[in-house]
């Protein structure tokens, strides 16, 4: 192989640095000239291996470039696809998130809640976001929470961890499309991952978060107690109901609803705030059907808006001390179905005079909590002979106000 | 490449007084002349230095005094006028010092001594014919702007380029309507040659003055080494891959 080494060819031009040569091959070749001085048409014979082995250096050089790049490659593009872009989180009463990477595949999903957990159950996490919320769908549908008898309520947020809201707003659109063929009504919701941080801190779902900053708002809830638990229907129900009449259609839904969710502190809570509003109810009977126009309009629009209600707050507020009453009680009576009602509605009436204290002390769980307890002994005192005797809910409601007027 | 008989026609109109043709041969030989010149002198020159013009008056004076008759072949002729010239010149100059050959005391430089010289200079030399092969070469590139030097870059590294390359050549100078576009234009009709063969443009323009150069070569037959160098690429490739 040595002689693999040398080539020969003939000098056709010498020039300042270099002797051209027409090697054997018939190619063209200028190797540098060391004080030499042939002729043209002279042969001239030159090792190879200069060249030989500067080739192969550029050889192994772009073959080791090559590798570092695809190395490196590897590394960036598996590093990207581990981090998520986004959050999507979804309530009904079952709360999930899920977490998405780059081109919508899934990266990891969770039940934030026993039924959440149920839901996940069984579904493969590596798959596009759009298959996946078709198997919840699916799984929601023959866990019967969400079925054609009655409309469920769904909330899902979109936490953005990286910035490129045009891409959620698609994925929106088509979390809408999906839920779209049932009765189902659908919020859905863009923040940002500081508030997705905030609610977690607060133990609640970003979706929670959002209901309960609402109804905070219109002084519904005085603490994030109260909404802990609740399911999006309820939570709807309960900011719909605030702001006026709500039709009473929504009502056996959320009775199914609330069975399933309220096995712990939620079902407490929810009648709580269910309690207050029989409170109101009472006091406002006396404007009823004007009212119930108005509000139905508002409530139609609120699912799309939610900055409508908050500008609307400070008037509905006003009219909810006073008028909306009927259609908050027969809501509410369907949920007051459980035991623990009676308990939960005895703060309430305690509750609008410890408004302003409240909302001062929310950042205080501790004194909250001591403040509704004494409500609560209060209360409980005072109503617990009303509502335990009512066999059925509006006559329970019913009984109430008359008692109360 | 002017064969012998060619160069004896034109050697004679020039010493007709046929101031062209004498300044075709001029030309011709120009690039020999300061290779010669170089290997004397054991520098390189340039077209501004003294040597280089004694070289060309040199050549003009062989033009007026080669007898083909004499059994020695132009190229030898004027190797051998430049060399006494320039020694001459050397001499006149007191610049004995740059010729390693006049560290010898003896070299008196008589025309005989010189000859015998150019015996040896013969046999090392035995193709003539090259030479005269590559300045024709040399002559037909100048006309489409290429120098040999810079036909390395446009040369094709692997085999199979080259066989697609000769492939192409072939082609053109089948296409009388592309060969005269090509010598009209002095540039590769590549868009009429994409038609002609399956190749793309882009192999065609990377390797554009290597294939300028193969269609030159191809259309003179006559240059037998130039035309074998060519040939034997295709043969070497061929036995390359079998050996393969």
């Amino acid at each position: 192989m040595k002689h693999l080494n040398k080539e020969k060819g003939i000098v056709i031009k010498l020039t300042d640095e270099s002797i051209v040569l027409m090697l054997d091959d018939g190619n063209f070749k200028n190797i540098p000239r060391s004080g030499e001085y042939p002729s043209i048409g002279e042969q001239y014979e030159f090792t190879k291996k200069k060249g030989f082995s500067y080739m192969n250096i550029t050889k192994y050089a772009s073959l080791a470039s090559i590798l570092i790049v695809s190395i490196l490659v590897y590394v960036l593009s598996s590093g990207e696809t581990n981090e998520p872009s986004y959050l999507m989180v979804m309530d009904i009463n079952p709360s999930i998130e899920i977490e998405v990477g780059e081109q919508d595949k899934v990266l990891g999903m969770k039940g934030l809640n026993e039924d959440g957990r149920d839901v996940l159950r069984g579904l493969e996490h590596d798959q596009h976001i759009t298959s996946l919320v078709k198997a919840i769908h699916h799984k929601l549908a023959e866990l019967d929470y969400i079925n054609d008898d009655e409309v469920a309520t769904i909330s899902t947020s979109i936490v953005s961890i990286e910035n490129n809201i045009e891409h959620h707003q698609d994925v929106i659109q088509q979390i809408e499309a999906e839920f779209e063929q049932d009765q189902t009504e659908v919020f859905t919701n863009q923040v940002d991952y500081e508030v997705y941080e905030n609610a977690e801190k607060l133990n609640l779902t970003v979706n929670q978060m959002d209901f309960y900053n609402q109804l905070k708002k219109q002084d519904k809830v005085k603490h994030v107690d109260e909404v802990r638990g609740l399911s999006i229907k309820e939570l709807n129900e309960l900011r719909d109901e605030k702001k006026g009449l709500q039709s009473e259609q929504n009502k056996p839904n959320g009775q199914i609803q609330n069975g399933k969710s309220n096995q712990t502190q939620s079902g407490s809570k929810k009648e709580q705030n269910a309690s207050e509003q029989h409170n109101e109810r009472q006091d406002t009977r006396q404007q009823p059907d004007q009212e119930v126009g108005n509000t139905k309009q508002e409530n139609k629009e609120q699912p799309g808006s939610k900055d409508d209600k908050s500008k609307a707050t400070p008037e509905q507020n006003g009219d909810v001390e006073e008028t909306p009453k009927d259609s908050k009680e027969t809501s509410e009576t369907t949920e007051e179905t459980t035991s623990q009602e009676n308990e939960k509605r005895k703060p309430d009436s305690e509750s609008q005079e410890s408004n302003d204290l409240e909302d001062k002390n929310t950042n205080q769980p501790n004194r909250d909590q001591e403040v509704e307890q004494e409500r609560e002994d209060q209360e409980l005192s005072e109503e617990k002979d009303e509502k335990s005797t009512d066999g059925e809910q509006e006559e329970d409601s019913q009984s109430r106000a008359s008692s109360r007027n | 490449m002017k064969d012998s008989h060619q160069l004896n026609e034109s050697l004679k109109l020039a010493n007709q007084g046929n101031e062209i043709e004498r300044e075709l041969l001029i030309q011709h030989y120009k690039p020999y002349v300061i290779n010669v010149v170089s290997k004397i002198c054991k520098r390189f020159v340039t077209w501004s230095d003294d040597e280089t013009s004694i070289g060309l008056i040199a050549l003009n004076k062989a033009i007026d005094t080669y007898k083909p008759n004499q059994g020695r072949t132009f190229l030898n002729y004027v190797y051998l006028i430049i060399k006494r010239d320039l020694v001459d010149y050397f001499k006149n100059e007191h610049k004995e010092k740059h010729l390693s050959f006049n560290h010898n005391p003896e070299s008196e430089s008589t025309l005989a001594e010189i000859e015998t010289s150019m015996e040896r200079h013969e046999s090392q030399q035995k193709n003539e014919d090259i030479i005269e092969e590559i300045l024709a070469l040399n002559q037909q590139l100048v006309k489409f702007g290429i120098v040999f030097e810079e036909l390395e870059q446009y040369t094709p590294t692997h085999k199979k380029t080259k066989k697609i390359l000769l492939e192409i050549a072939t082609a053109l100078i089948k296409n009388q309507t592309c060969l005269e576009s090509l010598y009209q234009k002095r540039r590769l009709p590549i868009s009429e040659l994409t038609k002609l063969v399956p190749y793309s443009s882009k192999t065609i323009e990377r390797h554009r003055k290597y294939l300028i150069t193969l269609v030159v070569i191809k259309l003179h037959p006559n240059w037998i080494h130039l035309s074998q160098l060519i040939d034997h690429e295709g043969k070497e490739g061929a036995t390359y891959e079998t050996s393969k």
